[in-house]
């Protein structure tokens, strides 16, 4: 197995996720390479800040289901249309435009 | 919450409009969609928009779940998408994650806490925002997946739509580089002991 090999199973080798043989290969190489001791080192230390940081869920905000419901009465497809649609649809008219305006301009210039 | 499956919860949503399984499913996943969502976009506003919309599709789209993926499988992928398209628009509002909105999260959950420590957890999280907002979106969706909502390779595979081989080789990236910008902002190694 060579560093190539190592690294892309670094994480797996970390965490766990490798089968008993494979990790034994991996620690091997390992215990023999300088830059994948370094490499694992970084790697678990990386992957222990996330798992403490990870712990908790950011939970969502109370009143996020009566903002929802409240789309939903007034109008989800109005909603969309305003938050998505009508950016692109100004951008649409006034390409429109301008090509009208052209248009016209060679047309009474000819 | 009842003992009804997702899927059951959805055909049941689909078939009869129930209000009442909607809001057991927004029940189920409405933290999980936050969360990823956060994670993601690095701002709470924009995670909130990315929530609400993400629930709007389900409640208008519901009817497009094939069932051939797991309802969890098809809501992530929802999430994830919305929340990339978030994370380009918030890139450009903005430079920095706000520590505001780390507070939100940390301000009701350990009550008992010193508010040394609390002060201390802020600016470690806040830093490791800073850190992932660096990340390209692909590789924070693995991150966030990962170790926010605790998902298994093949699941996060489904979701991004990606083989497992990829997945692998992109939080290998993640890993990589995150450590060299934790490293940058300060974090000290941590050693097994």
């Amino acid at each position: 197995m060579d560093c190539a090999e190592v690294n892309e199973l670094m994480v797996d080798f970390v965490e766990g996720g490798l089968s008993p043989e494979v990790h034994e290969q991996v620690r091997i190489h390992i215990d023999g390479c300088g830059d994948c001791m370094a490499e694992l080192e970084k790697v678990s230390s990386t992957s222990r800040i996330l798992q403490a940081l990870g712990r908790e869920t950011v939970k969502a905000p109370d009143d996020l289901d009566l903002e929802i419901s409240e789309t939903l009465r007034r109008s989800p497809t109005w909603y969309f249309l305003r938050r998505y649609g009508i950016p692109a649809a100004a951008f649409a008219a006034v390409i429109a435009l301008v090509v009208l305006a052209i248009a016209l301009g060679m047309i009474v210039f000819r | 919450m009842s003992e009804k499956t997702d899927e059951s919860l959805v055909r049941e949503y689909v078939a009869t409009g129930s209000r009442g399984a909607f809001s057991e499913l927004y029940d189920r996943y409405k933290d999980k969609v936050f969360n990823t969502a956060y994670r993601i976009v690095g701002d709470y506003g924009g995670a909130r928009d990315v929530a609400h919309d993400v629930f709007l599709k389900v409640y208008l789209e519901a009817a497009s779940f094939r069932f051939k993926a797991s309802f969890s499988s098809w809501i992530y992928r929802i999430t994830v998408n919305r929340s990339l398209d978030e994370a380009r628009r918030a890139r450009r509002r903005r430079s920095h994650a706000s520590m505001d909105a780390v507070g939100h999260r940390l301000e009701s959950r350990r009550p008992g806490d010193h508010p040394h420590e609390v002060a201390v957890d802020r600016e470690r999280e806040a830093r490791l925002l800073e850190a992932l907002e660096e990340l390209s979106p692909k590789l924070r969706t693995v991150i966030a997946l990962r170790y926010f909502e605790m998902l298994s390779y093949n699941e996060i595979a489904e979701i991004v739509a990606r083989p497992l081989g990829t997945v692998k080789s992109r939080l290998r990236r993640a890993h990589s580089k995150l450590g060299e910008l934790l490293e940058h902002r300060g974090f000290e190694r941590v050693r097994e002991e």
